[in-house]
């Protein structure tokens, strides 16, 4: 597989590793069985994602992707954070192999889960 | 056919070397990393092979890792290296697809050295246990 030297880049150097134990909401997509689990952490503060952590099982687009989301989603407003999707994520890492793009859909789906989740707590 | 002998004899003799080295691996990795299984017959396989499974951990992300490190290394099966399914016959040995994703396959060969070997168990410990760190599965255990 070969990938760009931006996805190498936050692949050996990921941004935002780690979970956050008082997170407003949790995403967690993915399989194990498929080879790709993403956790994806927020804390949401006057609708603007304030904070953000991902884990991630997975091979090194998904561990870059992740990486990449959550520079692209923290400090974004809730409806913008929504708006970013997974050919953002691509762009801005140069590209990804044809066979590796499904990850940054699921960076898509991980930070979209959270924000779910947020939702969900926040109603009850 | 005396000459070929010879070669065979000496062949042999290369045979068993490879196997300390492969065995010296299997040893190192058991010492320093938790929860990984060597895959297949303790005895009845290939000198100069040695494949395993690393739980909790991609087999792609540390072959990256390992090659940053100027180790080349297989992950799954010779046959499936292009593919993104968990090999194959590691799932018909009965290994859950999840750890069979774990998997490297280590070939040694008649150039490689003791010194190499012993930077391989140096290198793979820190590479795993940096991406347990990262994983959700590892901090469920």
């Amino acid at each position: 597989m070969v990938y760009s030297k931006k996805v190498m880049e936050h692949f050996m150097n990921p941004r935002n590793m780690g979970e956050i134990l008082d997170a407003d909401g949790v995403g967690r997509v993915g399989n194990p069985v498929c080879g790709d689990l993403m956790t994806i952490y927020i804390k949401v503060k006057d609708n603007v994602i304030a904070d953000m952590k991902f884990k991630t099982f997975g091979c090194g687009a998904a561990i870059a992707t992740s990486s990449m989301v959550t520079e692209l989603v923290n400090g974004k407003t809730i409806e913008d954070a929504l708006k970013v999707t997974n050919k953002d994520v691509a762009e801005e890492l140069d590209g990804l192999p044809p066979l590796k793009m499904h990850c940054s859909l699921l960076a898509e789906e991980g930070i979209k889960a959270a924000i779910e989740d947020y939702f969900n707590k926040i109603k009850y | 056919m005396g000459v070929a002998a010879e070669i065979a004899a000496e062949e042999i003799e290369r045979g068993k070397e490879i196997k300390t080295l492969r065995d010296k691996l299997e040893k190192g990795f058991l010492e320093r990393i938790d929860d990984i299984k060597i895959n297949g017959h303790p005895d009845k396989r290939l000198d100069g092979t040695l494949n395993l499974c690393v739980k909790y951990v991609e087999g792609e992300s540390m072959l990256l890792h390992l090659d940053y490190n100027g180790i080349a290394v297989s992950s799954g099966s010779a046959c499936t290296s292009g593919s993104l399914e968990p090999s194959h016959v590691l799932t018909s040995m009965g290994i859950p697809p999840t750890i069979a994703h774990g998997s490297l396959r280590f070939s040694l060969g008649r150039e490689n050295t003791t010194r190499q070997v012993d930077k391989v168990i140096e290198v793979l410990p820190s590479i795993v246990s940096k991406l347990r760190e990262m994983s959700p599965l590892y901090e469920k255990n």
